[in-house]
This record gives structure tokens, C-alpha cells and sequence, in this order.
């Protein structure tokens, strides 16, 4: 059973090279523009793993995540945060509001599917 | 934007190269340097290799290659050392991984033969990838600790912190991860701290585990697992049977054996109870890529640069335009900008040229690989020496360039040096040479492949020719004439022509695939001594600095770096009404352009124009050749594009291309080695233009 | 989300859908309050539950903890091949008295 994930992202060539590592290693993909986006694909279906761009536009990716804590369905979900600061105040934010797992751009598809593969095989 | 397809491209041109990183380090390692950046270049170079064609999920490529960065990891670890039986393995599996490359999945999938290759070399590492932990295993005791080291027993104990489950991090992720890098043999998993259900948090985690693993990953891998996790948690990875693990179990069963542990892995246990603590850092920066401080390279479409190469050729012609129109206004002031115009126009060209140019030491390096092939192949004994390998010419050149001097390299080995019986009785050194060196010579790129072999037969070639029809009995050929025989078609004269040197094209292809480069090959030999194949090449094909004539209505431009001196044809007298001039005692066959390419009279008025009805002649020179060309008139240097000829160009003979000049009109480009080449074999026709 | 279905000495419970740590606190809340008659026994029916993961799997242990302090008897019935491949990765199957 192939898993579903989530990538939001602004810039759409990132989006498409994380979705073709992905899709090569067997995942569903779904793509959103932005947090505020993401959201409206969390309309019931499974999502196994969310991977989001933290600075994008009408909402960021640390909103998002504190969205999706309040949202029964996927309150659980693991995320992944893509970050091009390695440890700036944004970080901390995201610390604070939850997040776990970063993954500094630019990364390795390889790098990020081992990430989606430790948190993504429950 | 970037799909699918373009990031595969990418990692085509990418593998290429790390293959051939791979092929110079192992040829590095061959001749005794394996010092540990070679060998973690060429871990690193099969690792990257791997990991690319994951993503692209060319899982023939990634399951091929795994075994293949597993032993070179040992190698790198000098858990195993590279003998000769593992470099020739190594060799092939490299060579294999690039036909895997360039293999479709689907084809692979039903290519038996190829299954058969990988299967077959497969085997033939694990030899070498068991070796290892065998070793491991013998030396344990007294063999330093080495935490990172391959298919390795661990006790990996897991108190993760009781938050990770509100996290979306569910420790059977983790632990069905761990089992894609390596073997679980046994899970405990303990329930010593979950509470009377009434009393417990069900979303907080309770359960600890204590897994049983195997793997071939270093310790660092086994860690990454849990690097989202690290926060709060105690994660526990301990080598079985480490001195550490003995120490804890005779610490735990209170056994005896205790006095078996001798004083020094004591010391040792000590130092690696501080590398089993992991520490609970914020490990968010492991997932950095690293950077290092060589030089950065960008990776450049070939096509954009050619754009980019053209338009400035363009800029160059519009500003020789705007010279000319300049003159004309006698406006110092704008004539002064326009200089300065030039002088960035000219660096402009250069910088951009430069981005055309690589070393061809990456091209020489190949052969190493191909030397030491054939040689094997031919049973022979032969040492390559490069020299030379800095000097840059244009990249389509090098491209180019390839075939022929693999063609004569092989035909060096194969038929120049001699078998080391014949080279013993000779009283030669048993080890044949080849010299491979390129340099810089006026303008031109010289490229020479000489061995120290037998040097080329004059009398068999000779017979050869004889018998083929080439030349009659009674004809009497210079050294250069006779060996220029090798490149006339299906000219060979090995009896028997070897699978080597014989394979695909004979040295009259290679020849012309020179010739196509604006190049020449010549050839020195001295029998039982020696040859040597020079191949001169411009540096560029893209720009050249010419010099502009006249002849009849036609423009041409010669190149420049082929001009030695322009003279005024009436000081010359004819010499024995041959098509020859006296140049200071040589003589020089030479070539009406009128005549050559039966141009059209110029008209009589326009002769009126000049002083003096009279023909220039342009001393040219290709290699050792030189020749005369006769024209009307001579319009001076000038810097121009080559356009590549249309087709109804092509069969047109002394031309190589075309240029715009600045006036808008066409100019021929003078390919002046086959004029050369002309000239001399109509030397002795009776002249027709000049009495 | 639970059926409790009584049948002479045996209790079997129902469960409707996974145990994952999105419905933990529901199931606790259930486990939690069940109360266990001592010599019965509670059978899960487990034939509805396709997912499962490690809060779930806890859970189950912490219930079956319960129920034999209890002096209960405890099964789980009809699993599902994706439920079972979880419990057999953490080793749990002794724990939790499955036997086939």
C-alpha cells in the first residue's frame, strides 16, 4: 500500500523534483502552493507525511504546522520542514511550535526520501 | 522548469563523470597511490551514483552498485586493501555500471546477459565484501574500535522521548527502516515503564526496544535513523562482542571471565563509552549538504554557450563594421570610444572562447585505461607517460578528438611496440613505451602519441603499396610521401589484422576526422627506434584571426596562424616553368585562387583602380608544408566567425567554411592544408596564367 | 467504536476501525472503564481493525494487563495480516497470547 504525501512548497520546480523523488520511491504525491493551500487538501484523506517550505506566501509553513495540530484528522501527521536557514529565529519558531524534523535546502533527493522513509514506515 | 526528463539527463552527464573519477582513481590506486582521498573519491563517486539512480528508481543500477560501494567502503576503511585480482573486478564493475547507465530498466529486466554480467561480478565482490567481516571477526579483540565499520553486529537500545508519538513518529517507522539498512534478528521490546492502563497517557509513548541488528552501514547510519527523535530520548547503539559489550556483560552476569579483560581494552572501553553516548544536541544540521572549498563549477548547457559564443563572433563582425565607418567621419573623439569599444570587444571574445576551452588531460587520462587494456589484451608490456595533460584546446576539438587517438594509440601498441621477446633479442627494455603529450606550438595545439617500438617498416609498406596498386614500382617516395601512404584507404599492412587496431576504422578515417578539425597528422619513424603521430590542431574552430584577400570578385580569408609572409608575386621568377616560386633558395609550389576556383576576371576598370596591375602571393604553411597563394589583392587582418558552409558548400574543395564580413558581404574561409596538398600535386603542370 | 457483546462467561468486544493514536484517548477511555469480571473472558474481535500502530498496540498490552490482573481471561480473534505484521515486528505476539 503506497503511502501519501503532502509537499508544499511556492516554487513549483521544487515541488516537481520532490515529487519525482518521491513518486520514484513508490509514494502518492500531493502538491499545494502554500499553507494556506495545503489546507484544503486536508479534507479527509490519509496523508502519511506532510513535507513544507517554511517561508511562502498567505501561509507559511510554521502555520501550517500549527494548523494541522488543531485539525483531528492529521493532528499526528509527521511533517518534515524544508528550511534554507539552518538555524535562524525561524527555526526556533518552528521548535516552538512543533516541529521535528528539518531538512536544510538544498538537499539530496536521496537525503530527503531517508527522511521520509524513517518517518513515513509505520 | 525541471521535469522528469531533465533531471534524468542530469544524471547521465553526472554519473559519466563520476565514472570517470572512478576510472582515474582506480588507475591512481593501480600505480600505487591509494592515498585516502583517491580511495574516498572513489567510494564517494559509486555512493552518489547509487543514491542518483534511487531517486530515479533505476533499482538495476542501484542494486548493482551497492555491492560495489560496500567494497570500496572496506577499501576506504582499509578493512581490506586493493590487490590486483580486486582492481582488474573493480575495473569491469565500473565499466559494467556504465553500460547499466546507459541501459533501460525494462531492457535490463530482460537482458539475460546482462543479469549474467551483474551476477557473475557480484560474486566476485562478495568475496571481498565477506573477506571483511571475517577479518572483523578474527581481529576483534586486538583490532582498534571501529564504530563505523560494516555488516557489524548491534544492540540498539530505544527509550524514545514519550512525546515522539504526538509527533507523527512512530517507532515502527524507525524500526522498519532500520530493517532497509540492514537485518533485525530480534526485537525485545520492554514494558517495564507503561503504566496500569488507568493511570497511563495513551498518546505518550511507553514501550522501550532493544533490537538485535545487523548491518553493513556504518554506526552513523544506524544513529541517523533516529535523528528526528534524538530530543529527549536515550538511543543506545553498541557493537556486540565490543570490549564494551563483554565489559557490560561480565559487569551484568558478574562472570569470571572478568580478568580476560586485559588492561588495554579496558582503556579502550573507556574511550568508546563516550562515542556510545549519544548526545541529544539538536542533530538538525547532520542533514546539511556539505560544502567544501575547491573550486566551483557550473554546470553550463553546451548549447546556450554556443549561443553565447556565436552572438559575441556576431558582436565582434559589428564592431569591425562600425571601425570602418568610423574612419570615415575622422572624429577623434569617437574614434577613441570605438577603441575602447574594441579592446572589451576583443577581451569579450576571449573570455568566452576561454569557457570553450578545457585541459585535454582529462581526455588523456582515459588512456591510461585504454593502455593498459590493450595491453593485457595483447599480452604486451607497455608503460603510458603523460605529459602535457594542462594544455587546453576547444572542447568540441577534444570531443572530437577521442576516436582518432584512441585509433592511434592502439595502432602504436599493436603494431609499434614490439613483443618483449623481440624487444629483449633487440636489446631494448623489456617494458614498451607510449608517450602521450600535447603542447603549444604558434597557434596550433600539437597532440603526440610516440612509443619506442619498431618504428614503421618503409619496405613493407612499400611492397604493400605496390601490391594494392597505390604507387607503381618505379616510383621513388620521400620518408613523408611513404608514410603518408598508411592513410590512403584500406591501407593496412599487419598480415593479419588483430581485432585491436583493426576494430572499426582504418588510419584513413582517423586521418580525415582530423583533417574535418582543421587538423594534420604527421608522422616521424626511424625504424627500430621509433614513431611518432603529431596531430596539429587550431585552438579554436568557433573564431579565427585571418587574413583578408581578394581574388577576382570573391573575398577569402586565410587563417592567420597559416601565413608566413605575403610578397609581391613579379619578384619572383618561375623556376623551370614549374608552378614554383623561389623562396630565398626553397621552393614553393603555389596556387592561383582565380584559377583554383575559376573566378571570374576581374573586370578592367577596376584594374584601373590598382597602381599597378599586379598578383600578390601569400606564403602559407601547414605543419612542414608550404605553399603560395596568388590573389589580386590583400585587404589585411581581420577577426571573424566561422560559419559552418551550407551543404551546397561542402563538396567544394580548399574551402573550410564561411564568414559575414563587415560590409555585409561573404567571405570563404581557405581550408589551407588541402590547398597545400594541391598545389603540390599540380606543381609540375605546365603553367597556364603566367609566361 | 466498541461493541460489547455478552455470551454466557465470555465478553467479546467489537472493535470498529484502527487503533491509532487518533483514537487512543477513546479506546483508553474505553479500556479504561470496562470493568473486568473476574474468571471472564474478553475477546477482542479485531477483524474491522486494518491499522495499527504503536499507541494502539500499548494500549492493547495495558488492557490486557488489566484484564488478567482481573483474574480475566484475554484473546484477541480474527486479525488482520497488517495488524499481525505489526505485532510479530515488535515481537509481541506471546504478550498478547496469540497463538496461531
Amino acid at each position: 500500500m503506497s503511502k501519501t504525501i503532502l509537499v508544499v512548497d511556492d516554487s513549483a520546480s521544487i515541488r516537481q523534483v520532490v515529487s519525482i523523488a518521491l513518486k520514484s520511491a513508490n509514494y502518492e504525491v500531493i502538491e499545494a502552493c502554500d499553507g494556506k493551500d495545503a489546507l484544503t487538501k486536508l479534507d479527509g484523506r490519509k496523508i502519511h507525511l506532510i513535507i513544507s517550505d517554511v517561508n511562502m506566501p498567505n501561509m507559511d509553513g510554521i502555520t501550517l504546522l500549527k494548523e494541522v495540530k488543531m485539525l483531528p484528522n492529521y493532528k499526528f501527521t509527521p511533517i518534515i520542514m524544508l528550511t534554507t536557514e539552518g538555524s535562524d529565529s525561524k527555526k526556533q519558531q518552528g521548535k516552538a511550535a512543533g516541529a521535528k524534523a528539518w531538512i536544510v535546502k538544498p538537499f539530496k533527493p536521496e537525503q530527503l526520501l531517508q527522511a521520509v522513509k524513517m518517518l513515513a514506515s509505520a | 522548469m525541471m521535469d522528469m526528463n531533465d533531471a534524468l539527463q542530469t544524471f547521465y552527464a553526472e554519473s559519466e563523470e563520476l565514472l570517470e573519477k572512478m576510472d582515474s582513481a582506480l588507475l591512481l590506486v593501480e600505480g600505487g597511490d591509494n592515498n585516502d582521498e583517491v580511495l574516498n573519491d572513489l567510494f564517494r563517486s559509486a555512493h552518489t551514483i547509487k543514491g542518483s539512480a534511487g531517486i530515479f528508481g533505476l533499482f538495476h543500477i542501484v542494486n548493482f552498485t551497492h555491492i560495489i560501494e560496500n567494497v570500496l567502503d572496506n577499501v576506504r576503511d582499509k578493512v581490506i586493501t586493493i590487490d590486483k585480482d580486486l582492481l582488474n573486478v573493480l575495473f569491469k564493475a565500473k565499466d559494467h555500471m556504465g553500460t547499466l547507465i546507459n541501459t533501460d530498466i525494462q531492457v535490463y529486466e530482460e537482458s539475460e546477459e546482462l543479469k549474467e554480467i551483474s551476477s557473475t561480478l557480484h560474486s566476485a565482490l562478495n568475496k571481498y565484501a565477506d573477506i571483511k567481516t571475517s577479518e572483523i571477526q578474527l581481529n576483534e579483540v586486538d583490532s582498534e574500535i571501529n564504530s563505523d565499520s560494516k555488516s557489524t553486529n548491534w544492540n540498539i537500545h530505544l527509550k524514545l522521548s514519550s512525546d515522539c508519538l504526538q509527533n507523527g513518529m512512530d517507532p515502527i517507522s524507525f524500526i522498519n527502516y532500520l530493517m532497509s539498512i540492514g537485518t533485525i534478528h530480534k526485537i525485545i521490546t520492554g514494558m517495564s515503564e507503561l503504566p496500569n492502563i488507568q493511570d497511563m497517557d495513551p498518546e505518550l509513548l511507553y514501550f522501550i526496544f532493544d533490537i538485535e541488528f545487523e548491518s553493513s552501514e556504518p554506526k552513523s547510519a544506524i544513529e541517523d535513523t533516529f535523528m528526528f527523535v534524538i530530543e529527549n530520548s536515550t538511543i543506545d547503539i553498541i557493537e556486540t562482542n565490543s570490549p564494551i559489550k563483554q565489559f557490560i556483560d561480565v559487569l551484568i552476569t558478574d562472570n569470571p571471565t572478568v580478568t580476560q579483560i586485559d588492561t588495554a581494552n579496558i582503556k579502550q572501553t573507556e574511550e568508546f563509552s563516550e562515542k556510545v553516548t549519544v548526545s541529544n544536541n539538536d542533530n538538525g544540521n547532520s542533514t546539511t549538504t556539505d560544502s567544501n572549498s575547491r573550486t566551483k563549477f557550473v554546470r553550463v548547457n553546451s548549447e546556450r554557450l554556443d549561443i553565447l559564443i556565436n552572438l559575441i563572433g556576431e558582436l565582434v563582425i559589428s564592431k569591425q563594421r562600425v571601425d570602418s565607418i568610423c574612419e570615415k567621419t575622422k572624429d577623434d573623439v569617437l574614434l577613441e570610444a570605438i577603441e575602447s569599444l574594441g579592446n572589451h570587444t576583443e577581451s569579450l571574445r576571449d573570455a568566452a572562447l576561454d569557457l570553450r576551452m578545457v585541459p585535454i588531460g582529462e581526455t588523456f587520462q582515459r588512456f591510461r585505461r585504454i593502455v593498459r587494456d590493450t595491453a593485457q589484451e595483447l599480452g604486451k608490456d607497455i608503460e603510458l607517460t603523460i605529459t602535457g595533460g594542462e594544455t587546453e584546446l576547444d572542447r568540441l576539438m577534444v570531443e572530437k578528438l577521442t576516436d582518432p587517438l584512441i585509433h592511434i594509440v592502439r595502432n602504436a601498441m599493436d603494431h609499434g611496440v614490439e613483443s618483449t621477446e623481440t624487444r629483449i633479442e633487440a636489446g631494448k627494455e623489456p617494458q614498451g613505451k607510449i608517450l602521450l603529450s600535447a603542447f603549444h606550438d604558434a597557434g596550433h595545439v600539437v597532440i603526440e602519441v610516440s612509443d619506442d617500438g619498431g618504428g614503421i617498416n618503409k619496405k613493407r609498406i612499400t611492397e604493400k603499396a605496390i601490391s594494392l596498386n597505390i604507387i607503381d614500382e618505379s616510383s621513388t617516395l620521400s620518408d613523408q610521401e611513404l608514410y603518408a601512404l598508411l592513410f590512403h584507404p584500406g591501407f593496412s599492412t599487419k598480415e593479419e589484422v588483430t581485432n585491436l587496431s583493426g576494430r572499426g576504422v582504418g588510419m584513413d578515417v582517423v586521418n580525415k576526422n582530423v583533417q574535418a578539425l582543421q587538423g594534420s597528422i604527421e608522422i616521424e619513424s626511424e625504424e627500430g627506434v621509433g614513431s611518432k603521430f603529431s596531430i596539429r590542431l587550431p585552438l579554436t574552430l568557433a573564431i579565427i584571426d585571418g587574413f583578408h584577400v581578394r581574388s577576382g570578385s570573391s573575398d577569402f580569408i586565410i587563417p592567420q596562424a597559416t601565413v608566413v609572409e605575403c610578397m609581391d608575386l613579379a619578384i619572383f621568377s618561375t623556376v623551370d616553368q614549374r608552378r614554383c616560386v623561389n623562396l630565398r633558395g626553397e621552393m614553393i609550389p603555389y596556387i592561383d585562387l582565380k584559377e583554383f576556383f575559376k573566378l571570374k576576371t576581374t573586370e578592367p576598370e577596376q584594374v584601373v583602380h590598382h597602381k599597378k596591375t599586379r598578383k600578390e602571393v601569400v606564403i602559407v604553411q601547414f605543419g612542414e608544408e608550404r605553399a603560395g597563394l596568388v590573389v589580386d589583392d590583400l585587404q589585411g587582418e581581420i577577426q571573424t566567425v566561422v560559419k559552418p558552409l551550407s551543404s551546397i558548400f561542402k563538396c567544394l574543395p580548399g574551402i573550410s567554411g564561411s564568414s559575414l564580413l563587415g560590409n555585409g558581404e561573404i567571405a570563404f574561409i581557405l581550408d589551407i592544408p588541402q590547398l597545400i596538398e594541391k598545389s603540390i600535386s599540380t606543381e609540375n603542370r605546365p603553367m597556364e596564367t603566367f609566361k | 467504536m466498541f461493541n460489547l457483546v455478552e455470551n454466557d462467561d465470555d465478553f467479546e468486544i467489537k472493535i470498529n476501525g484502527d487503533l491509532t493514536i487518533y483514537n487512543a484517548i477513546e479506546t483508553h477511555t474505553y479500556f479504561s472503564e470496562l470493568e473486568c469480571q473476574q474468571n471472564k473472558k474478553y475477546t477482542l474481535n479485531c477483524e474491522d481493525i486494518n491499522n495499527i500502530d504503536t499507541s494502539g498496540l500499548q494500549l492493547l498490552v495495558a488492557f490486557k494487563n488489566k484484564v488478567i490482573s482481573n483474574q480475566a481471561l484475554f484473546e484477541l480473534k480474527n486479525i488482520e495480516s497488517e495488524v499481525l505484521s505489526k505485532i510479530n515486528l515488535l515481537n509481541l505476539k506471546s504478550e498478547l497470547f496469540i497463538t496461531e
